[in-house]
């Protein structure tokens, strides 16, 4: 599966982050000491206004936007302390320089595979994963090995668009995304890509809010006839869309059932099941 | 000067010549007197008594001395009577009584007279004293008057007379004892005048023991008891033939001056340890005993024994010299010995004497020691005879003389063995040794191929010789051109350097190094994988028996307190069980190993077969070496430990060993059974290609065939054929049984063939072609026979298609497998990378996904062992990750249990990591399966060389149909016709074209880094040659024959390039590497007592290394020729 990469990066130095750890560590402890509010339980919890992640080599990651944007997140940063502190511990605690050593040749295998040089890219993802292979992207440049591999038909065409517009929404151009990716479904419905890509378009869908076209993406990408590796996921987002749409949770159920039978041995299974048996419970014996 | 002066001068002269005349007789006359008295008395003495030499010596000396006496007494007295002037005055006055002292005046007056001449004549005046006329007067008157006197009368003296009566007496008595003694008197005088002549004065001189005979070693003391005089006695022995003396003590002993009688001295001297026959004598003064003799009682007898051999020089031996105890020889013919018999006495004489020859050999002769030179030529038996010196006789011996004859040398040859195949690089390596007694000087390769006549080769020539040789020889075979089906017959010989009797020769037994096909080879192959397969099987069974079986004992051990007596042997019990497995699995590892060289060495096997077997032999070795040991040594330190927890854990960890063993011997019997029908398909595949050379080659020779005969001849290796399609459809049948569960495709490409081999089919036109050949019709024969080449080539190529179908359908199906299952891990990783950068999600539910992807993933993990089993590409380092995946995962899902955020996101971070790590082993793994194949360019190479045949086969057909005799117009049999040239040229063309195309795909494949061709180097060669018969116009027998071989070559090359030049292990060594040892060498116990070359060639063995030992020798030998290969 194919994941969506952070984008609109802004990136500092390791020791920076590492200063960044150390003054959100002495704040926290001055926040606690001070009393500052601590989250109530009855409040809705906050949708975090600082993600950070340790995609570009153990940098902060911020979401988009300008430099007031920046001062904002500061701010916000400092005001939701408690959980930023949380966070911040979690991705310092587990992360390791080694993670993302060799971003740089992922970075050129990438260029490629969005050039559209699918062979110059198939291979350089393989040398990535042979000389980084702690480094995290490496599923991803093995799917993206996989897919080069299994889906060169239509003279490559059909790939194209979904590498640019996946490139799209990796960069947050989320519109020309679905338009590229749109156009791909349309006029290559029986490209070998096409699971891919109506699974891209279900996801950015879903993140929009749109889960009525997420639910019809997700069904698009479960295709069942021939070999689909994408369908369980696409089961999952259609499962997920229709209950946010409010359908009968018996809809919901019919997709993760289907998972289940269809699919047991995906590692979507297990949560499928779990899924399964919480819809159970909330329906009407 | 007056005249008186001068005549009493002159009468005075008178006077002293008279008194000089009497002194002369006064000495004179007692002189003589008193000499004849001495004279006499010793004569009238010597003639008187016995006198013996000292007495006349005294006697001499006497008389000597006596007259020196006399002469001095004479001379004093000569001098003594000397008178001056005035006294020979004085004494002629006296003449004249009364005047007595007249002379003296006148004289002094002349001397007055004188003094005043003299003064005068210096003064010029006289003396006034006297008167000188009156002195000239007084001096005129004294010399008148001594002119007057009687001077004889001053001769005479007073006992004149008396002392002349003395002395005539004297001389009367000498007279007359000279006449009285007789004839003794000149005996006297001659004594007197030389002592020596007298005898000596009798000495008393008695010895003891004087001659005896005493025993040998005994002490003699010998006396001597002198009288008569004081000299000490002397012994003298007798050296040689010299008189050696030796002063003689004092005896002191009473014994010895009891002896003595009166007025005896006793003298002794000690003669000890004598072995000797001595001559002695004793001397004392003058006295000499006689000559005595003390013999020794003993005969002459050996006290050792000394033996130098000289061997003969192309033994290479050096000289050997031994002390023994008798005087056997033994030694090899032509050896030159020195017998040296040391005695106890010495001998006169010695011979040896050769009882059954009659040779007889003088000895020489020492100190109580004879030697003899015996040259060593035959059997014989010695006797040697010793004289003494008393002439008494004494013989030793006999004694065995023992000519050893040099025995051919033995040859043993340890590789290859008695029939072997030829291996792959068609070289053949020959592992020989040879032992000879003296050395082996030649190592001989016989041969010969098809009924060629036997050549010989020197492998090797050791100049010096060497007992024990080995060799090693890299045989080449490529120039013999063997085709496959036949054989080279060879011996292996050993020369040694004989040079007494001439070099002897020893061949070994007939070997033969068969060119196998490569049917035969996967034939045999069959059985061999069964039986491993079968033993894996029962290691299987065992290896989970064992498994039930500590599981229950840890069960049962682990509810009581202290173990059993029971349990203990049930622990030990499981112990040496596991050591039985251990030993089927190094077995069965051994029987793929062997196989694995059998066809690396062969040519028949593909490189990746070959890499298979040699893998799931590797695989083995890991599962004895590792899993099987590893639960082995838990098992035995929980016996040791005893403690029964201890020994409940360890048992519980057996298990878990043990389920790794298990799963692995699995894998190994899976993986096998896969070989197995892979070879089976192989085996096919190639009967298949040999059935058509076969029919190619058989078509050949009936166009060749000139009678029907000829062609009826060849009706048997059609019937050949015949049978082998039978058994391909045999095989056919078996493997579309067995293909049924597996490849449907296969299965059908199996029937068909089956159908086309079947007796209605293939076999029945078998059958027509040879009836035809038996019938003698050359031209239905070989229609029938064109047409099965065709449908054998068709099956041939059928049969290659259904195995690499059937390889390629199982390499795809698994290489979708792999793919699915790293796109599983890729998934499984995928949703764990969403995991950390999820932020939302509780830990409980963190745990509960973590969960699930870990059963996943041992879902996953099953599939990826499952697949494990079909192939070796799959890498242990991939399970390694899956496995750190697993736990990672575990530890995740426990730290996320315990609210542990940060641990379990650790966790689920290394899992994610390990999981790519595992989808990339797994991708690169499919990768290197896919590729295995065309990577090596192999593929292409057979296609070409196939077409080449094709090409070859069909310039063949031309060239038979334009020899002369061959479908030719009548007339022109025997000849060329006028268009042929051309032909012919183009002919030479397309052969040359052939022979680029050939030397192309060579080049192709030394690129590739193989071998080209399988040494295909002289079958270009030989294309050459026939392009330059072609383009000469030349077109004989030689020229088809030459097309034949290449033809043959061409189609068995394909087969040869497929399984090109596979072993690892395998190092060509060329040319003869030799090792030699020496028989010390060979093992402790001969080094411990290693007998005398003569005493272990006196054994009489044929081979010098004993049976005991034989086994050793080689097992020696081969082991330095592996060294000497590394």
């Amino acid at each position: 599966m194919i994941r969506p990469r952070p984008h609109g990066a802004l990136r500092r130095s390791p020791a920076a982050l590492a200063v960044a750890a150390a003054v959100a560590g002495v704040l926290a402890v001055a926040a606690g000491a001070s009393g500052a509010p601590a989250p109530k339980k009855d409040d809705p919890p906050a949708k975090p206004k600082v993600t950070i992640s340790s995609p570009n080599a153990g940098i902060i990651v911020l979401p988009p936007g300008g430099e007031e944007e920046d001062e904002d997140a500061t701010d916000s940063l400092l005001q939701s302390l408690p959980r930023t502190y949380q966070a911040l511990v979690r991705r310092f605690g587990t992360m390791s320089p080694a993670d993302s050593m060799g971003d740089g040749a992922y970075q050129w295998a990438e260029a490629a595979f969005k050039a559209g040089k699918f062979d110059e890219a198939s291979k350089a993802y393989g040398d990535f994963a042979r000389r980084y292979p702690r480094n995290l992207k490496v599923n991803d440049a093995l799917s993206l090995t996989l897919l080069i591999k299994e889906a060169r038909d239509f003279e490559d065409q059909p790939l194209l668009l979904f590498a640019r517009g996946r490139a799209y929404r990796d960069g947050g151009k989320v519109d020309s995304a679905i338009t590229m990716l749109t156009a791909a479904a349309q006029r290559f419905p029986g490209a070998k890509v096409r699971h891919h890509v109506h699974l891209m378009l279900a996801e950015m869908a879903r993140d929009r809010g749109d889960h009525a076209s997420a639910l019809r993406w997700a069904v698009a990408g479960a295709d069942s006839v021939g070999r689909n590796r994408i369908a369980p996921f696409a089961l999952r987002i259609a499962a997920e869309s229709s209950m946010d749409l409010g359908e009968p949770p018996q809809k919901a159920l019919a997709y993760y059932k289907e998972i289940l039978e269809r699919y047991p041995r995906s590692p979507i299974a297990p949560e499928a099941r779990a899924r399964s048996l919480e819809i159970r419970k909330k329906m009407p014996q | 000067m007056s005249p008186a002066r001068d005549t009493l001068l002159h009468h005075l002269a008178r006077a002293r010549r008279a008194l000089f005349r009497r002194a002369a007789e006064r000495t004179a006359l007692p002189l003589v007197a008193i000499g004849a008295v001495l004279v006499a008395a010793a004569l009238v003495v010597a003639l008187a008594a016995t006198l013996y030499r000292g007495h006349y010596a005294i006697l001499r000396l006497s008389l000597l001395g006596g007259g020196a006496l006399l002469l001095a007494a004479g001379l004093w007295r000569m001098l003594r009577e000397h008178r001056s002037a005035e006294e020979i005055a004085i004494e002629a006055g006296s003449l004249e009584p009364e005047r007595k002292d007249e002379l003296l005046t006148a004289l002094e007056l002349t001397r007055d007279a004188d003094r005043e001449a003299a003064a005068g004549s210096a003064r010029g005046a006289a003396t006034p004293d006297a008167s000188s006329s009156l002195r000239d007067a007084a001096i005129a008157a004294a010399a008148a008057r001594a002119g007057d006197l009687p001077m004889e009368r001053l001769i005479e003296w007073p006992a004149r007379r008396r002392w002349f009566t003395i002395a005539a007496a004297a001389i009367v008595v000498v007279v007359a004892a000279g006449f009285i003694g007789g004839a003794r008197t000149p005996q006297v005088l001659a004594r007197i005048a030389d002592p020596q002549s007298a005898p000596r004065a009798p000495i008393g001189l008695r010895v003891t023991p004087g001659g005896k005979e005493i025993e040998g070693g005994a002490t003699v003391v010998v006396r001597a008891y002198v009288r008569g005089s004081n000299a000490r006695a002397r012994l003298l022995t007798k050296r040689g033939d010299a008189w050696v003396d030796v002063n003689m003590g004092n005896a002191d002993e009473k014994e010895a001056l009891d002896a003595a009688r009166p007025g005896e001295r006793v003298y002794e001297h000690r003669l000890a340890n004598l072995k000797e026959d001595l001559r002695y004598r004793v001397a004392a003064g003058d006295a000499e005993s006689p000559e005595y003799a003390l013999s020794v009682r003993d005969l002459p007898r050996a006290t050792g024994y000394r033996i130098r051999y000289v061997y003969p020089a192309y033994t290479g031996l050096e000289p050997e010299e031994m002390q023994a105890l008798t005087g056997d020889l033994a030694a090899p013919r032509g050896t030159k010995a020195r017998l040296e018999v040391t005695l106890s006495r010495d001998a006169a004489t010695a011979v040896l004497i050769g009882d059954r020859s009659g040779a007889r050999i003088d000895g020489t002769r020492g100190v109580r020691i004879v030697g003899f030179d015996v040259p060593i030529r035959s059997d014989d038996a010695i006797t040697i005879r010793l004289t003494d010196a008393r002439g008494r006789r004494a013989d030793l011996g006999p004694f065995d003389l023992r000519a050893i004859p040099d025995r051919p040398p033995t040859v043993t040859v340890l590789a290859p063995g008695s029939v072997e195949d030829v291996s792959r690089d068609m070289t053949a390596t020959i592992v020989a040794g040879a032992t000879d007694d003296h050395g082996v000087r030649k190592m001989l390769l016989r041969y010969h191929a098809r009924e060629e006549t036997p050549r010989v080769e020197t492998l090797h020539e050791e100049k010096a010789g060497s007992r024990e040789l080995a060799i090693r020889y890299t045989w080449p075979l490529q120039a013999m051109s063997l085709l496959p089906g036949e054989e080279i017959a060879y011996q292996v010989g050993a020369v040694d350097g004989n040079a007494v009797d001439g070099p002897q020769t020893t061949w070994s037994d007939e070997r033969r190094l068969r060119f196998p096909s490569a049917t035969e080879i996967l034939a045999s192959m069959q059985k061999e994988r069964d039986e491993t397969i079968e033993t894996l099987e029962d290691v299987l069974k065992g290896a989970k028996e064992l498994q039930q079986k500590s599981e229950e004992l840890a069960r049962d051990i682990g509810q009581s307190r202290e173990m059993t007596w029971e349990q203990r042997q049930q622990v030990q019990k499981t112990a040496e069980g596991q050591q039985k497995l251990r030993d089927m699995v190094e077995k069965a590892a051994q029987q793929l190993q062997q196989s694995a060289e059998k066809l690396g060495q062969s040519r028949a096997l593909n490189a990746e077969l070959v890499e298979k077997i040699n893998e799931l032999q590797k695989l083995l070795t890991d599962i004895k070496d590792q899993s099987l040991l590893r639960a082995m040594q838990r098992l035995q330190e929980a016996i040791r430990n005893m403690q029964p927890q201890d020994v409940e854990r360890a048992m519980q960890n057996f298990k878990v060993t043990q389920d790794d063993a298990v799963k692995n011997i699995q894998r190994t019997i899976e993986l096998l059974k896969q070989i197995r029908m892979e070879e089976r398909m192989e085996a096919a595949s190639e009967r298949a290609a040999e059935m058509e050379r076969r029919q190619i080659a058989l078509n050949d020779s009936l166009a060749r065939a000139k009678s029907a005969e000829e062609a009826k001849a060849l009706a048997d290796a059609q019937k050949e054929l015949e049978k082998m399609t039978a058994e391909q459809k045999a095989a056919m049948d078996e493997l579309a049984k067995d293909l049924k569960s597996m490849d449907a495709q296969a299965m059908k490409d199996a029937q068909e063939l089956s159908q086309e081999m079947g007796p209605q089919e293939m076999q029945m036109e078998m059958q027509q072609a040879e009836e035809s050949m038996q019938q003698g019709q050359k031209a239905e024969a070989r229609e029938k026979t064109q047409s099965l080449k065709k449908r054998l080539q068709q099956a041939r190529k059928k049969t290659d298609q259904m195995r690499e179908g059937f390889r390629d359908r199982k390499k795809n199906q698994l290489a979708k497998e792999m793919e699915d299952a790293a796109q599983d891990i890729l998934d499984i990783a995928s949703i764990q990378e969403t995991m950390l950068k999820d932020d939302e999600s509780s830990v409980n539910d963190r745990a509960e996904t973590q969960k699930g992807l870990e059963e996943t993933t041992k879902s996953a993990a099953q599939r990826i062992g499952d697949i494990s089993k079909q192939t070796l590409f799959l890498t242990p380092d991939i399970a390694q990750s899956i496995g750190r995946a697993l736990q990672n995962q575990d530890n995740a899902v426990g730290r996320y249990s315990q609210q542990d955020l940060l641990g379990g996101l650790m966790g689920t971070k290394e899992s994610t990591i390990a999981l790519n790590q595992a989808a990339t082993g797994l991708l690169k793994s499919k990768d290197q399966m896919q590729g295995a194949k065309s990577s090596t360019g192999m593929s292409e190479a057979m296609q070409q060389l196939q077409s080449l045949a094709g090409q070859q086969q069909g310039l063949n057909e031309q060239t038979m149909g334009m020899m002369p005799g061959q479908g030719k117009p009548d007339g022109m049999d025997g000849r060329l016709s006028p268009g042929d040239g051309e032909s012919l040229q183009r002919m030479a063309a397309e052969q040359e074209a052939i022979r680029r195309g050939l030397e192309g795909a060579m080049q192709k494949m030394g690129e590739g880094g193989g071998k080209p061709l399988g040494n295909m180097g002289d079958v270009a060669e030989e294309m050459k040659g026939v392009e330059q018969d072609l383009r000469a116009g030349r077109l004989g027998e030689d020229t088809v024959n030459r097309q034949q071989r290449i033809l043959s070559r061409l189609l068995d090359a394909p087969r040869s390039v497929e399984k090109r030049d596979y072993s690892r292990k395998r190092m060509s060594r060329p040319g003869v590497d030799v090792v030699r040892s020496s028989p010390g060498a060979l093992s402790p116990e001969l080094l411990k007592a290693r007998p005398s070359l003569a005493s272990l060639l006196a054994k009489g063995s044929r081979d010098p290394v004993t049976a005991k030992y034989r086994a050793l020798v080689d097992e020696y030998l081969e082991s330095l020729m592996k060294e000497g290969g590394r």
